[in-house]
């Protein structure tokens, strides 16, 4: 391998004139020597004493090319394949010291990018769904408290027509038992408003996702399914056939409608299905049903603006449902990605992060350390390459 | 500057060059090998000289060098910027 990379070095140096450069060099030098010699022969010394003066006064001919070498413009190239082959070399004969400081420095690495990359898709890259910063979550501070906020089918539809969002939806999760294969199992379902999909901007990978039309507010939603990538290579091993096929859900016929791809809720729910929005008072005597929501926020509105201009619709929200809006309270509208951010874990895994960060700054130290000692053992040889004169970089 | 006008007298190889240079300014510059060959291979990349071999007059081979044309504009300038300075310069002092 050392002998290809040589041989690289070479066709390259021909290719960049430097060796055409390196013997005009020389034999300008030697030009050079001759008439310096021819001269102190003509003042009448010996030829060898000539030799030997001006050889001095010129101060060290390799010296000389040294420093014509790195006034050539892509002298650092040359100089930077010098130094790399010197390293090379010297890890070389010594093989234990160079397998030490490989392993420690590829402990510190391996750590260091495995724990940024947990922290990348925890943190910096949470969610895989198009206009992330423009998803927010709502909630209310209540006397300075942030909770979570429910809201029923109507105030849903409210906050639907507020003019800060261009998509809200709804959301719960929830089981649904699935039955007519085999055992019966439990399904983790995700319930969304049926406009959900479209507005966290989520394409299906096979058929299509469900839409408004599927579940306009206040109907019945139609009984359709889209199956997540995990639910779909699970049941359906994968083939695309699974699209217009029906599974009992919950003893109700459901119709298989799209697949969603591998990067879409591959944590959490299986199957998602479309919130059933119907507005019905008679829920009120056991307490209205009520959801999550999370909305797209138009372009140039910020969470604060936001919370802004949904105090109005909270004040009457208070008016009307006091039990769930307690007096005074505030809206309070998060990106997805600060909700992620304020999470209990988020503290211990940036201590991971930054532990991991030290174990690459010891393996650094570790190996420095290593070369101060190999330094020190090689005292000597020091001594005697400084004692034999000015040595090439 | 210097080596540019040197050699705009006529084609000049490097030890010459270093001899002419000390006799002219009266050994106040002494050129050193180490600070000759950098120069002359700086100026013949930026295309202001041109080096082609020869024999020197005691029959030695060498390697003679000529201005180009942009050697000849690149010294025109140099020499206008030069004159400027030290008339500046000599105008200070004696003025001061």
């Amino acid at each position: 391998m050392n002998r290809h990379a040589s041989r690289l070095v070479a066709m390259a140096r021909r290719w960049l004139g430097v060796d055409a450069r390196d013997r005009t060099l020389d034999a300008e030098l030697e030009s050079f020597l001759q008439h310096e010699m021819d001269a102190r022969i003509d003042e009448g010394m010996t030829p060898g004493e000539a030799r030997r003066t001006a050889l001095a006064s010129i101060g060290g001919i390799q010296h000389v090319k040294e420093r014509a070498r790195d006034a050539r413009t892509g002298a650092w190239l040359d100089a930077l394949w010098r130094d790399t082959s010197y390293a090379v070399r010297t890890l070389r004969r010594s093989p234990g010291f160079a397998a030490t400081a490989v392993v420690s420095l590829a402990g510190g690495i391996a750590a260091a990018t495995g724990l940024f990359s947990i922290v990348n898709a925890a943190l910096l890259h949470p969610f895989p769904f198009a206009d992330i910063n423009r998803i927010v979550t709502l909630g209310v501070i209540d006397k300075g408290t942030p909770r979570g906020l429910s809201v029923t089918a109507r105030q849903l539809v409210a906050l639907q027509h507020s003019e800060v969002f261009d998509g809200t939806f709804g959301l719960d999760s929830w089981g649904m038992t699935l039955t007519g294969q085999g055992l019966p199992e439990v399904v983790g379902t995700q319930y969304l408003s049926a406009n959900g999909l479209n507005v966290l901007g989520v394409p299906p990978l096979f058929g299509r996702v469900f839409n408004e039309v599927d579940g306009p507010a206040g109907e019945q939603p139609q009984r359709v399914v889209v199956l997540t990538y995990r639910f779909w290579q699970r049941h359906f091993g994968g083939r695309p056939e699974a699209v217009g096929q029906t599974l009992s859900l919950n003893r109700e016929p459901y119709t298989v409608i799209g697949v969603l791809p591998r990067q879409y809720f591959y944590t959490g729910p299986e199957i998602l299905v479309p919130l059933d929005l119907k507005f019905n008072l008679t829920f009120a005597s056991v307490g209205d049903r009520a959801w999550a929501v999370q909305a797209r926020l138009k372009r140039g509105v910020n969470p604060r603006m936001a919370e802004e201009r949904l105090q109005p619709l909270f004040d009457q929200f208070a008016k009307e449902d006091p039990q769930r809006f307690p007096k005074d309270v505030r809206p309070l509208v998060r990106t997805l990605v600060e909700t992620r951010r304020a999470a209990g874990f988020v503290p211990t895994l940036l201590l991971i992060f930054a532990a991991s960060m030290l174990l690459l700054l010891i393996a650094c130290a570790n190996v420095s350390i290593l070369l101060l000692a190999r330094g020190t053992s090689r005292a000597h040889e020091f001594a005697v390459r400084a004692a034999l004169g000015p040595v090439s970089k | 500057m210097l080596v540019l006008r040197v050699i705009s007298r006529g084609p000049m190889h490097g030890w010459g060059l270093m001899k002419r240079l000390g006799e002219l300014t009266d050994h106040v510059f002494q050129v050193t090998p180490g600070g000759l060959f950098p120069a002359l291979q700086r100026l013949e990349e930026n295309g202001w000289i041109a080096g082609e071999w020869g024999l020197s007059e005691n029959n030695r081979k060498a390697r003679f060098y000529t201005l180009t044309k942009a050697g000849r504009r690149q010294l025109a300038k140099e020499a206008d910027h030069w004159k400027a300075i030290s008339v500046a310069v000599s105008r200070v002092m004696e003025g001061a």
